[in-house]
């Protein structure tokens, strides 16, 4: 059974492979931390790294929805 | 600590949930099709937030509810990149083979992972592998989250550990048995509501009086500052640790055949996208903000875990319920964290059936059952193996526990090559999948041995690498190259 996938949710996999990739690479980033308006550097990192993914996600989801199979 | 009053009318909160477990196990059962699709399949038609709840409530265990805390306590801000890795890569997963795994199942009336292993490749003797290793690793699992449910009631002195035992798995037996699939969804949705509510709840009552997230954030770098640096309170999360588990829990999990077996079942394509929403939802709520702000703080609340009454890291939640919360809403959080449990319990009793009947038994005696013989069998399947599981959970062997929950989620991993990299190569061959799953679990299951043998910690990483991936290293090559040596036979 092939899906037809939309061209934009192709991207956003890439965009989410991106992200992903990112995430496994960030552990020299997170041996040592400062803080940033009362949260420490790491801990804000990845809370913006999970908040990037969960947006890419949501994208994800709703052009896939919006595709045929 | 709080009087007999108070215990009885947490007891009878706990009581009332159990009972109105049973009878939407009741319900469900009377809505039956009494076809085998429909005991295990729910007649392939759960809908989008029927599928939502039961899949975030079967994937946040007792672990999530309690133990996801005690590892932010443990391991500090490092923890985070398992909802991290999770969330994207289950998501995506979902997205480009859910729906094909849902066709592909519908077409061939597939009720098991193991059998997309047979109809894919054409290999019985694949099929049965994935069968014994999904059903034996699960096996493990369910005895510990039923002692790990009752061990919480106990301590918290809400009733007895053996007649805790029983009532959670006897309960969660019972409506298994009547109503099949269509008992567990409806409970788990009812389930995954309290356990995201009591969870929520908890949150709020024990962090705004705390401060708020600042407030906490900055008692707990005044505390202990490892919590915000690699690698983390205990050093644990050194780089190779980090990367292999960044890739292999996330893998493990997805492929878990009860959470798996989940795509079958989705009505149609919106439904289906209750997977994913049901993934996100769930990190949203428990995983990314309230568990680690708990986490972090804990210790610099209670003091170290060796001087609290009992020193176990995963109470570290009612024992800050008991500091920080009136004595009613302890009764509502264990309910939140028994449903949590058994939400994943019962998915994972039904699944056990599921790949008894479909991927061993019918294999081996070359034929498939009726329905009413998949449904009396599979029933009498759940009963022994719920037996058993608690049996060896009561008086564990604790070298084949150790062994078996210590293997599951690498092991489960090594259904990768198969299952995901098999729907994108077509030249994988059915030489090439026998072959590297024997080889993925049985480095996986020979490293976790010789771990246990001679007492290697931690016991699930081996020279600092995921054990999983190490059966990934020779799972993937050998299927390939395997499957390129026998393409003239294919």
């Amino acid at each position: 059974m092939e899906v037809f996938l939309p061209k934009r949710f192709k991207f956003l996999v890439v965009l989410g492979l991106i992200l992903w990739t990112v995430g496994l690479l960030s552990f020299p980033f997170l041996k040592d931390f400062t803080i940033i308006g009362g949260i420490p550097s790491t801990l804000l990192y990845l809370w913006c790294l999970q908040i990037a993914m969960w947006i890419v996600a949501i994208f994800g989801i709703i052009s896939w929805l919006r595709g045929g199979s | 600590m709080i009087g007999e009053v108070e215990r009885v009318i947490n007891t009878l909160v706990v009581l009332i949930y159990m009972v109105a477990m049973i009878v939407v196990g009741y319900f469900a059962g009377r809505a039956s099709k009494r076809t085998a699709e429909d005991y295990y399949l729910m007649s392939r038609e759960v809908r989008f937030i029927l599928l939502m709840f039961t899949y975030l409530a079967t994937l946040q265990s007792m672990v999530a509810f309690l133990a996801g805390t005690a590892s932010y306590m443990t391991h500090g801000v490092a923890y985070l990149i398992l909802p991290i890795s999770q969330g994207m890569l289950m998501t995506f997963l979902t997205l480009l083979l859910g729906w094909r795994y849902r066709e592909f199942a519908r077409e061939h009336g597939i009720l098991s992972q193991g059998e997309l292993v047979y109809y894919r490749y054409g290999t019985k003797l694949g099929q049965i592998i994935v069968g014994v290793a999904g059903y034996l690793f699960n096996l493990a699992y369910i005895g510990i989250q039923v002692v790990g449910m009752a061990y919480i009631l106990w301590v918290l002195g809400v009733m007895d550990y053996y007649v805790a035992v029983a009532l959670i798995g006897g309960i969660t037996l019972i409506y298994v048995l009547v109503g099949g699939l269509r008992a567990v969804v409806w409970s788990d949705f009812i389930q995954g509501l309290l356990m995201l509510l009591f969870f929520v709840v908890t949150g709020m009552f024990i962090l705004i009086p705390l401060g708020g997230v600042l407030g906490i954030l900055n008692l707990a770098v005044n505390y202990n500052p490892d919590l915000f640096r690699l690698p983390g309170p205990a050093k644990f999360y050194t780089d190779s640790v980090y990367i292999t588990t960044y890739i292999i829990l996330p893998l493990g999990l997805w492929l878990s055949p009860h959470l798996f077996i989940r795509h079958y079942f989705a009505k149609d394509r919106k439904s289906l996208i209750g997977i994913p929403a049901g993934i996100l939802l769930s990190q949203a709520i428990m995983w990314v903000f309230i568990a680690p702000l708990l986490g972090f703080v804990a210790e610099a609340i209670l003091g170290p875990v060796k001087q609290w009454p009992i020193p176990r890291a995963d109470l570290a939640i009612p024992y800050l319920l008991m500091k920080f919360a009136p004595w009613w809403l302890i009764g509502p959080v264990l309910v939140g964290a028994v449903a949590a449990g058994m939400s994943t319990v019962d998915s994972q009793m039904l699944a056990e059936a599921q790949i008894l009947i479909r991927d061993v038994i019918e294999p081996i005696i070359g034929r498939r059952f009726s329905d009413e013989e998949a449904i009396k069998y599979g029933r009498i399947i759940i009963i022994v193996t719920s037996v058993i599981a608690f049996i060896i959970a009561l008086f564990p062997p604790p070298l084949l526990i150790d062994l078996m929950v210590g293997v599951a989620f690498a092991g489960f991993a090594q259904f990768f090559p198969a299952l995901v990299l098999g729907a994108f190569i077509k030249r994988i061959n059915k030489y090439g999948v026998v072959t590297g799953l024997i080889a993925g679990l049985g480095t996986v299951i020979t490293i976790q041995i010789y771990q246990l043998i001679y007492k290697i910690t931690p016991i699930g990483y081996f020279m600092g690498i995921h054990n999983g991936a190490w059966g990934l290293l020779v799972n993937i090559p050998l299927i390939l190259i395997v499957s390129h040596l026998t393409r003239s036979k294919q």
